[in-house]
Parts: structure tokens; sequence; C-alpha cells
């Protein structure tokens, strides 16, 4: 799966590396002073390098845990992301990962004890719970088998008496979820496109079908999973498909298993879009019903209500509107 | 592909293989046939510049794949190896280049140092030319990194060091390995060829181009909307008789775009 692997020669001591680099003994390592000189340079192909992306081990420093934006949250009032990984296993047409990043290559960060140190501060610092989400610059779950990451920072997690966390995924690599007892503060939020949505735009991504099977199984565990629908996608028989997948999903999932449900209809910000669109010049995703408001691509005002308050109507059938949060534009 | 190779005696088995004719009236040293260009280089940093910038106006297709090839020491691969740079280093610069490898193959990955002169270091694992990074440079102006790479032969490392080198080898050391580039070039242009524009976008939109005069901004509305058209499956066709029964360009876009609204949406 990954052929090449760039390393930051400051981290060689690091154990988590040798770690990674023993999974991979054909791979071609080759050093670097800084990720940078890989990740960042001008003229590179985020389609191209999709098709065979390296993996970039690096240490991240500066701030790693940041505030997400006031509207992104799942209830909690303090909520932070932090990426141990950038960019994704998958290739989401929708996804904004293709305009924020020059290069696709996965680049992980393997100091988690720093990560871990910042997260235990802001949880410490805080005397209400406070959110950790894992999974907005990556999936949190897919690249398991090469980063370790949830089984390193679920125990740790555990430890911390005021910290949720979530993990974002639309992988079924839930193995090292069901080889531990549920945390009682983790949520485990898998997104969903319609399949017919899915199939055209969701490219690698394991089926509906599939990933309804792996929500249910870590239900019925005891983990509490979560629903995001994010982002909502204008289609044809948009009714009929949104339902179908709901019924879908809740006639397998219980709705107490159900931590929360968001759903926040598809925006970019504008240079992100324009970037991805000249990648990508042939898809139809792109000749949708868009417009450019302060800054953002996203649907015509009118149609992001209508298809918000569809989907907020088809899931009261299903589950109790207060655990449904709308992610605003 | 472009290819700038710095001596004859290593273009020579490229020029065979692809049949290339030399450009009788061309300023640079120019070897061409329909789908390929090959220039000589000469030696050193800047007549890598300049062959690569030269080439550049000369080829056919500039933002197509560029490979750099030639021979050059190394610290420890055997004498006649081939090796691809997956990172490109300068004694005199501080930029490092890292070629992304996308490519299936079986070819040899090593660091490559470019020299200001002719080396007789030979580290572990490092090969030693002297073009190859001012190539990449150069030639990142005109197309993706992808696209981009440099192949070395070895012509000599510590057991067999640069003095007992003969530039007569060169064109047997490069010609063993040829099968294995071309199946590289290949490669590389098939990537290369996923950029190419759409035709049937092309032609539609200057068709309807000439119906009315569009200024700048409406021409790439009209191109905006004709890629749309096609995207969501349209007959271009009818954007053409939408065009064609409106009285001027203004118009134009406005009942193209409303011909588009009702199928703006995901199938």
């Amino acid at each position: 799966m990954i052929d090449t692997i760039y390393i930051e020669e400051q981290i060689e001591g690091l154990s988590k590396y040798q770690e990674i680099l023993s999974r991979f003994p054909k791979a071609t390592v080759i050093t670097c002073t800084h990720y940078k000189e890989i990740f960042n340079p001008s003229a590179q192909s985020f389609r191209l390098q999709k098709k065979k992306p390296a993996l970039i081990l690096a240490k991240q420093t500066g701030k790693l845990v940041h505030p997400i934006p006031k509207s992104y949250g799942v209830g909690g009032r303090h909520n932070f992301y932090f990426s141990h990984l950038l960019n994704c296993l998958y290739d989401c047409r929708y996804c904004f990962l293709q305009g924020m990043y020059p290069s696709a290559h996965y680049l992980m960060f393997v100091n988690f004890e720093d990560f871990e140190k910042e997260i235990k501060n802001i949880s410490q610092s805080k005397t209400e719970p406070t959110w950790f989400f894992s999974g907005y610059d990556c999936d949190s779950l897919a690249l398991e088998s090469v980063t370790g990451f949830a089984s390193h920072f679920l125990p740790f997690f555990k430890r911390l008496p005021n910290a949720w966390v979530e993990l974002r995924t639309k992988s079924v690599a839930t193995q090292i979820l069901h080889a531990m007892d549920p945390l009682p503060r983790a949520v485990v939020a898998f997104s969903f496109t319609p399949q017919e949505i899915s199939s055209q735009l969701e490219h690698g991504v394991p089926s509906v079908k599939s990933r309804i099977r792996a929500m249910q199984k870590l239900a019925k565990q005891g983990w509490k999973v979560g629903l995001r629908i994010d982002p909502l996608l204008e289609c044809r028989n948009f009714e009929k498909r949104y339902s179908n997948l709901f019924r879908n999903i809740f006639e397998k999932v219980p709705e107490h298993a159900i931590h929360s449900v968001s759903i926040g209809a598809f925006r970019m910000p504008k240079g992100f879009y324009k970037k991805i669109e000249k990648q990508y010049p042939e898809e139809t995703l792109f000749a949708g019903n868009f417009k450019s408001q302060g800054g953002c691509i996203a649907y015509q005002r009118q149609i992001e209500i209508q298809l918000k308050q569809k989907s907020v109507q088809l899931l009261s059938q299903w589950i109790n509107p207060d655990k449904v949060f709308k992610c605003q534009t | 592909m472009n290819f700038v190779v710095a001596y004859l005696a290593e273009a020579q088995p490229v020029i065979d293989y692809y049949d290339l004719k030399k450009v009788d009236h061309a300023s640079i040293p120019l070897f061409q046939n329909d789908q390929h260009s090959l220039v000589l280089s000469g030696l050193g940093k800047n007549s890598a510049t300049s062959a690569t910038e030269n080439l550049s106006r000369s080829t056919n297709n500039p933002n197509g794949g560029w490979i750099n090839l030639g021979i050059s020491g190394h610290g420890s691969l055997a004498k006649g190896d081939l090796f691809i740079a997956g990172k490109i280093l300068d004694d005199n610069a501080k930029e490092t280049f890292y070629p992304p490898q996308l490519y299936a193959s079986s070819i040899t990955v090593s660091t490559l140092k470019s020299c200001s002169k002719p080396s007789m270091e030979y580290q572990e694992g490092m090969g030693y030319d002297m073009e190859a990074h001012a190539f990449y440079k150069t030639a990142c102006q005109f197309t993706t990194r992808e696209l981009i790479q440099v192949l070395k032969v070895v012509s000599d490392n510590p057991s067999f060091p640069l003095d007992q080198f003969s530039p007569k080898d060169a064109p047997v050391m490069i010609n063993q390995h040829l099968q294995r580039i071309d199946d590289l070039v290949k490669q590389i242009e098939e990537t290369s060829n996923t950029f190419q524009i759409d035709d049937k976008v092309e032609e539609m939109f200057e068709s309807i181009g000439k119906i009315h005069s569009f200024s700048v901004t409406r021409s790439h509305q009209l191109q905006e909307l004709v890629r749309h058209a096609k995207n969501l499956n349209l007959d271009l066709g009818v954007m053409k008789e939408i065009a064609q029964s409106s009285t001027n360009a203004g118009e134009a876009i406005k009942n193209i775009s409303e011909f588009l609204e009702p199928y703006r949406t995901l199938g």
C-alpha cells in the first residue's frame, strides 16, 4: 500500500517511528530535514499523488490542539480538534482536504506524547466536559493499521475524567474498538451520504451497508455512535434516497446508542473549491447549484434551507430532535 | 516526453530507440519525433538550466513529462545499475527536491547530489551528477513535479572510480536499460494525458464564441457553462442553438444559465 516513506531526520530516534517503519519492510525510505520540503512546495498535483500517496513521518511543533468553529459541535461547550494525520485513505470528491493541502501524501505526526500533553492541559483547565475531535484533517480509523492512533489515544482519553473524544470515520476497520471495553466518553461517528451518491463521489470508501454493519456492531458492544450527514448533497430523488439511508441505519442501530447526529450542507472556502474544480474539471458535483457567499462556496440559501429542513424532518421519525445538530454555513 | 541529456554518447540510445530526428534549423541541439523531444544540454548546472528552458520553447508539450537521463557516480550501487532520483541535493543550494515516486517500477530509488565539478566522493547511498538539480528546478516551472523524473546509470563507484571510466562505454550502459526507461516513459505520458483538455468542450466553446462578441469575463463564464453542460451529460448542441437565438453575448450567457439551472443536481 505504501511504497515510499519520507522521514524527518529529527524523529529517527523515536520508538513510534521504528514501529511504523517495521510495518513496511519493502518501502523506500528517504530522509528529509523538515516535512514541509515535501508537503508544501508548489507545482504538485494532489490528484496525481492520490493514486499512490507516500507516507511522511514527522514531528508537529507549535500549537497542536485548536478550537473548532462555533457551529460544529455536538452539544459540548468547549470544543477542540487535533490532527495526528493530514490527508485521508479515501478519495471523496467533496472533501476540502483536496483544496487545503498541496500534497496528497499521508503526513503523520508521530510525537503523540506532545499531543497528549496539550490535550491534558486543556482538559484540566476546564471544569466542564471538553470535546476533542480527531477526524477533521483525516479519517480517525481508516489508517489505524499504520498509525496505531486509536489504540494509543483511547486508553489516554479513558484516564481524563472530563474529556470527550470523537473518532470520525468512513472506515469499517473497527477491530481495535472491538478489542477494548467501550469508553464512556467516546463517540465513534460515521459519515454517510446515500449509496447512490457515495458510489459517485466517495472513491475507495466501504459501502453504506458495511458501514452500517460496523456501526451496529459497535453499538451492540456498548460504544456510543454518532451519525454525520455532512456534506448533505442535493441530488435526484433526494427525499427517497435520504429517507432510505436513515431507515437503513435506524433499523439496525438503536436510537439509544446514538449519541448525536450532525447535519451540514456542502460548503467550502472559495479558494479550496476553485483549486479542486481545476483538478477535476469533469466532475458533476461542481456543476451544482452553488453560489459564492462570504468567501465560501455553498448551495443557494433557499436550497440549503430546504435540504436541511427535509433531512431534519426525515430524521425526526427516528430520533429525538435534541440529538440533531445543524452545522451552519 | 521531453528528455534533457548532457552528451550525445548518453543520448544516442534514446535517439535510436525512439527514432528521433535531428531538427536541422533549431538553435539548440534538438532531436524530435511526433511524441518525444530530446535536447543535448552539455555539462553542468547552467547548461542544464538553459537547455531545459530552451526545450520548453521548442517542444510540442512543455506541460507533459520531463526526464533528465545520464550517467552518474554512486557511493554504493554497482557500475551499470540504473537508478531514479528520489531526493536531489545540490552542493551549493539549500533547496532539495523530492520527485514524487508514483510509478510502478523496479528501478532502484536513490538520493542524488548535483555537484559543481566532477566528484570523486562516494558516500554510501548517494549518487553524483552535475545537472539534475538545475534541471529539476527549471522543469518545475513548466509542469507538475510528478511528471518530472531523473534517471541515472552508474558510471563510477568506489570500486571503479571516475578516472577509470571511458565515455565510450556510456551508450552500452544506457542501452541495456532502455526497456525499463521506456516503461517509465509510458507511465509518465499516460499520467500526463489525464490533464488533457476536453476537446468537445473546447470545440463547443470556440464555436459559440464566434456567434457573439464575448468579453474576457463572459468568455470565462461561457467556458464554465459549456463544461458544466458536458459534466451534466447535456446535449451541447442545444447550447449553441440557445446562443444563436440570443441577441447578444450577455443574453446568451443568461439564457444558457437558465437552461442549465434545473439540471444542476447529482444523478
